[in-house]
């Protein structure tokens, strides 16, 4: 079964879990950002 | 909160291959506030090695999408319209700023595995209908919870037609549908779009499977779209140009992370080119970032805007949150933003539209409502193969900064200290309150109090503040207690501050017939026990003031013992606590938990 590009790049960044729907997942994060109001 | 937390994690440099400071919101500086934490930031971004992008380089979503944006790869972001960095193919998702201090020090983001829906698109958009007019359409299909754990990814010939900064529109408000995140693939135009950016070696092809299986699927004909709008108060109440047609508009502002790329102003000045707007209407302009205006001015398309009587705004977030330029009592303001909620704006009275730069440049004109397939030939624009690279603005970061000293003004405060959790709780009921408690109640917003949010200890004297504004200093005098209440304490927004103000405070525990869920996180996060009767009726028989002991050491059973001193009886109490929601409540709270697992 063929794989959508949101499950390709959960799946590349999973640490828990599976891809079972609704399930608990962790993925890594490679990039994070903030604005100066929710930054301070 | 999200660099006071990571701070307080006590990490010395970030763990994330790319993390980026942006200044965009409070940009306004009537005061010392905004300054004062323009340099914290920038101190921080030294210290920890983070990109920071100093006010008035632009918009956040915009400038990530054309300068970090990167097909693959994850991206956690402290406000809600990061998945515009979908529109070159990567899972990029709003967060609180606990979540994104935790993914900078290296930790995983937790969520639930969304279902995917395939948002399959065909044809090719008629002339003055663009981007804006496609998430209007979803909008308009599926409402604004419509998409509530759920991706929306798109697919079909029609993406083909699409470049990428018309599919950052369509990602950024894909949030008003509720969406985990909404994503594109990264195709030949994100190629192109990658190369002009002069980031082409960061391409990769990424595409969906061809027997892909999707858990829904929305079908849309470009083709068949008409200029769209969103009547106020939500960006849900979507309805065709044509059904308002003709109504006065006192103010149409373009700009905001939806609509403030090169093409959007682009197609806007082309429009107003050799015209003047309404004498009745008043038009505003905040250009994306500083790439697009340098753009603007070299081709000499900015004066178009000026020329018409446009007023050109700083490269920021302004009139889209209320900063600035609130329009007039009862107005009607046109915008070609992604929020159109009661007094956003700044004034209470005002009726909020959200449409495409199309429909907003050609009503300037009329002062009216007016479908822009009226105004005769769609002006062509140029788009650069190649755009203006000039990183001057953005402040790399830098080796060997450790020693750097962060920069508080007198509004930024530390957080407060977390301690681990002892064995037993001990104080008095400090508030008794009853049924569906909001997180307004516990912590109330407004502009009186949204300046402190960086000041723990000042917000915190307006815990409660509607509900007995006494309870502040009692709490402090007390070193802090318990709170007991009804059901469903805690709902509403998910603002951290509810739970942070009253743990400083001292708040211990509260006991209460049942949570709002996001609150009970939030609770945990902080170090607050969250604990719940086992008899309902318990409820009835304590009074505020009596003095409590509950002994946890049971906490694991699932149930604890409430000794109520003054009354002289027992009650059982029990949790939902996961294993892990435990080890965190342990360790004094989320932080000092990841504090924890770092010194290991």
């Amino acid at each position: 079964m063929g794989k959508t590009l949101t499950e390709k790049i959960i799946e590349s960044h999973l640490v828990e879990g599976t891809l079972e729907r609704g399930s608990d997942i962790a993925i890594t994060i490679n990039q994070t950002l903030t604005q100066d109001a929710t930054g301070i | 909160m999200a660099y006071l937390q990571f701070e307080a994690i006590g990490i010395q440099r970030i763990q994330t291959e790319l993390s980026v400071s942006y200044v965009d919101h409070n940009t306004l500086q009537t005061d010392f506030r905004n300054p004062d934490d323009h340099r914290y930031l920038q101190s921080i971004a030294a210290k920890y090695g983070l990109y920071f992008s100093r006010p008035g380089n632009g918009i956040c979503h915009q400038l990530h999408l054309e300068r970090f944006a990167r097909p693959g790869k994850t991206l956690l972001g402290s406000d809600s319209h990061t998945p515009t960095g979908g529109g070159v193919g990567m899972i990029a998702i709003g967060a609180g700023g606990l979540d994104v201090a935790a993914a900078m020090a290296g930790e995983a983001f937790h969520l639930k595995m969304p279902n995917v829906v395939n948002v399959h698109l065909t044809g090719k958009l008629p002339d003055f209908v663009s981007a804006k007019d496609v998430i209007l359409e979803v909008l308009r299909r599926i409402g604004v919870k419509g998409a509530v754990n759920k991706v929306l990814e798109y697919t079909g010939s029609g993406i083909k037609t699409l470049s990428v900064p018309e599919r950052g529109t369509i990602t950024n408000m894909g949030t008003e549908t509720g969406a985990t995140t909404s994503i594109f693939p990264s195709d030949e135009i994100t190629k192109e779009f990658l190369i002009a950016q002069e980031r082409g070696e960061q391409w990769v092809l990424l595409e969906p499977d061809e027997d892909a299986v999707y858990d829904e699927t929305i079908e849309i004909n470009l083709s068949e779209l008409v200029p769209l709008v969103a009547l106020p108060h939500s960006p849900g109440n979507v309805k065709t140009v044509k059904e308002v047609e003709g109504l006065k508009v006192d103010q149409v502002c373009i700009g905001s992370c939806t609509n403030s790329s090169l093409r959007d102003l682009k197609i806007s000045a082309n429009i107003l080119k050799g015209k003047t707007i309404s004498e009745h209407t008043v038009l505003t302009v905040s250009p994306g970032s500083r790439q697009v205006v340098d753009h603007m001015i070299k081709s000499g398309e900015m004066a178009y805007l000026i020329e018409a009587g446009a007023r050109i705004l700083e490269n920021a977030c302004g009139p889209c949150i209320g900063m600035g330029l609130a329009p007039k009592t009862d107005a009607v303001t046109l915008r070609t933003f992604n929020r159109n909620f009661l007094g956003r704006s700044g004034t209470k009275s005002a009726q909020a539209y959200l449409v495409s730069p199309e429909t907003a440049a050609v009503s300037a004109i009329t002062g009216k409502i007016t479908d822009p397939r009226t105004f005769g030939a769609l002006p062509k624009i140029d788009m650069p193969k190649k755009f203006m690279v000039n990183d001057n603005m953005i402040i790399p970061p830098m080796e060997g900064k450790e020693s750097i000293e962060i920069v508080r003004g007198p509004n930024i405060k530390p957080l407060p200290e977390f301690n681990p959790l002892p064995d037993k709780l001990e104080g008095e009921v400090l508030l008794k309150v009853e049924d569906d408690i909001t997180t307004d109640h516990i912590m109330p917003a407004g502009a009186k109090i949204l300046p402190l949010r960086s000041n723990i200890p000042e917000i915190s004297k307006f815990v409660f503040n509607l509900v007995d504004s006494t309870f502040p200093d009692r709490s402090l005098e007390k070193q802090g207690g318990f709170i007991v209440g009804g059901d469903n304490y805690g709902q509403g927004s998910s603002r951290e501050h509810a739970a942070i103000a009253p743990k400083y405070l001292g708040l211990k525990a509260v006991i209460v017939k049942s949570f709002a869920r996001i609150h009970l996180a939030n609770l945990v996060n902080f170090g607050i026990v969250p604990l719940t009767f086992e008899n309902k009726d318990d409820y009835d028989k304590i009074e505020q003031g009596d003095q409590f002991e509950v002994n946890l050491t049971t906490l694991e059973s699932g149930n604890v013992t409430l000794k109520n001193l003054t009354k002289g009886s027992e009650n059982t109490l029990t949790h939902s606590l996961s294993e892990t929601e435990i080890e965190v409540l342990k360790a004094g709270g989320k932080l000092p938990f990841i504090k924890q697992k770092h010194s290991k």
